[in-house]
């Protein structure tokens, strides 16, 4: 008996107990930023950092950087998105998602937030009555600063109404988000600084 | 110019925690939709799993898709950690991510229920998973899927109340159980899976996020922290609990706790809390968290949801 081969499969059912599942660097890496994003889209307002775990240390923590760890977490053959800045394109398309226009894109990436960009956002698709969930997600580059009495949030996610540290968006952002969103229609924001994610879905209410 | 090569990510043995890397990312999109839009059904491709469709696998794949090696996953079933599909799902999920598991609900970081949430109060870094059979609240007026969603579209939910009303003329109370249906954020109504009408009120401004996934149906929708999650009443008949004043558990001792009911040959029944792990941790005589309901009942104020 104790002379017989043992086939693969048995060696497998006798081993199995033992071998403890490894991730792939891509698989961790991936998981870690979708923690991130949903912890930010949970607790809108609170700002939580992108380079924990595997990424501390990580030399360059840019706002483009961010952005392609972002997209990595989220974009796919199945996705598609639109994007102003050529370089960070080249990698959001290696992904396998197809760049569109904006009003196609469900996916919106824009390092810089200023007035021609407000421009072409306001064409982004907020979804419709049946499917809200069509509305676009859109990715900011952003600046944290020290929270002032000048924005508030509240909604789902926030326990008491917060003020936020986001002075430096520009003042017709949040006209335009006003404008756009019409619950359940409407889009999603994360905004990204150096390293940090904020999140706001589109049932947070801003006061300025 | 995009190359299969550029495509085609890296080789690995086997896919961490059973599914591939595109349904993970599917789920994981879904998902952050769902939290966007809390009580809105989310279609995803739900995936094959080496479980039947109708026992979990809606909370599997949400379960599958956050797990990570530092998480600690408590799966239970009716309250019970110990019963034969929770502990295989709990198996399964240890087997595939190398998460840690634990029945102590103040532990958990991952907790995948069917038709109960703890009794223990969960907190921020906790994610609550409910398995759900039917997603629909609606189906019972309205069997045809695309009109359902016009009307969720609509929020036209006028038929909802009707039924309520004609419960309420035939039976003289709301003669609905399990599967309670609420309205979240003041607009979509949601079923919050069969948990008992005990457990609706858990959910209202939780500071935990839950995660409801049906496998079968393709749906999944989510209730985010700090929601406001209210079950449908009239302004002169309000929402109650059951009424399980005066049941004591036989094991513990304790009251206002969701109990089984066990009956006897005579004809009298005996309570256990429905909760084994929170059960089991009394018996131990092992310190508790905080529970939604205290033993003066607090929660409620005489059975109605109080805020």
């Amino acid at each position: 008996m104790l002379n017989q081969p043992v086939s693969q499969w048995k060696l497998f059912k006798m081993l199995s107990p033992f071998i403890i599942p490894t991730r792939s660097k891509l698989e961790a890496e991936t998981h870690e930023t979708f923690e991130v994003l949903r912890r930010a889209l949970s607790f809108p307002g609170r700002i939580w950092p992108l380079s924990q775990g595997l990424r501390i240390g990580y030399g360059d923590m840019s706002i483009r950087t961010c952005m392609s760890w972002i997209g990595s977490a989220l974009l796919d053959l199945e996705t598609s998105f639109y994007c102003v800045d050529d370089a960070l394109a080249k990698h959001l398309g290696a992904t396998g998602a197809q760049h569109k226009p904006i009003a196609d894109a469900e996916y919106i990436f824009l390092p810089s937030l200023d007035l021609s960009n407000l421009s072409t956002l306001a064409w982004l698709n907020v979804g419709d009555l049946a499917y809200p969930d069509r509305g676009a997600s859109v990715i900011v580059g952003a600046d944290f600063d020290w929270p002032s009495r000048h924005i508030r949030f509240s909604g789902p996610g926030i326990a008491k109404p917060q003020f936020v540290m986001l002075n430096n968006v520009l003042s017709e952002f949040w006209a335009l988000r006003e404008k756009l969103i019409r619950y359940p229609l409407g889009f999603d924001t994360f905004f990204v600084s150096d390293g940090f994610v904020m999140g706001l879905p589109r049932t947070t209410e801003v006061k300025i | 110019m995009q190359t299969l090569d550029i495509l085609v990510p890296e080789t690995s043995g086997y896919s961490y925690a059973f599914l591939d890397e595109f349904a993970k990312r599917e789920l994981r999109r879904r998902m952050l939709k769902a939290i966007a839009i809390p009580g809105y059904q989310v279609p995803y491709a739900s995936r094959e799993l080496p479980i039947a469709r109708g026992w979990g696998t809606g909370g599997l794949q949400v379960t599958l898709s956050l797990v990570g090696p530092s998480d600690v996953v408590k799966v239970i079933d009716q309250g019970a950690d110990d019963s034969v599909n929770a502990a295989n799902l709990r198996r399964f999920i240890v087997r595939m991510s190398g998460a840690q598991t634990t029945t102590d609900t103040t532990l958990a970081t991952l907790i995948q229920s069917r038709h109960r949430i703890p009794e223990e109060v969960l907190h921020e870094q906790q994610t609550l998973i409910l398995q759900v059979p039917d997603p629909e609240p609606l189906r019972a007026i309205e069997s045809n899927i695309s009109k359902a969603r016009e009307m969720h579209g609509d929020a036209d939910y006028g038929l909802m109340w009707l039924t309520l009303y004609e419960q309420l003329v035939r039976y003289k109370r709301v003669t609905l159980g399990a599967s309670y249906p609420v309205t979240v954020h003041g607009r979509y109504v949601m079923s919050p899976s069969p948990i008992p009408r005990w457990d609706v009120p858990k959910l209202h401004q939780a500071p935990f996020l839950t995660v409801l996934s049906a496998g079968r149906e393709k749906r999944l929708y989510a209730v985010p922290p700090y929601t406001d999650v209210r079950p449908l009443e009239f302004d002169d008949v309000p929402f109650r609990v059951e009424n399980q004043r005066n049941w004591l558990c036989f094991r513990t001792g304790e009251h206002n706790k969701f109990m089984n009911e066990i009956p006897l040959a005579g004809g009298n029944a005996i309570y256990e809390i429905s909760d084994s792990g929170y059960v089991n941790k009394r018996i131990l005589k092992q310190p508790v968290g905080n529970t939604f309901f205290d033993d003066n009942a607090k929660f409620y104020k005489e059975g109605v949801l109080h805020d």
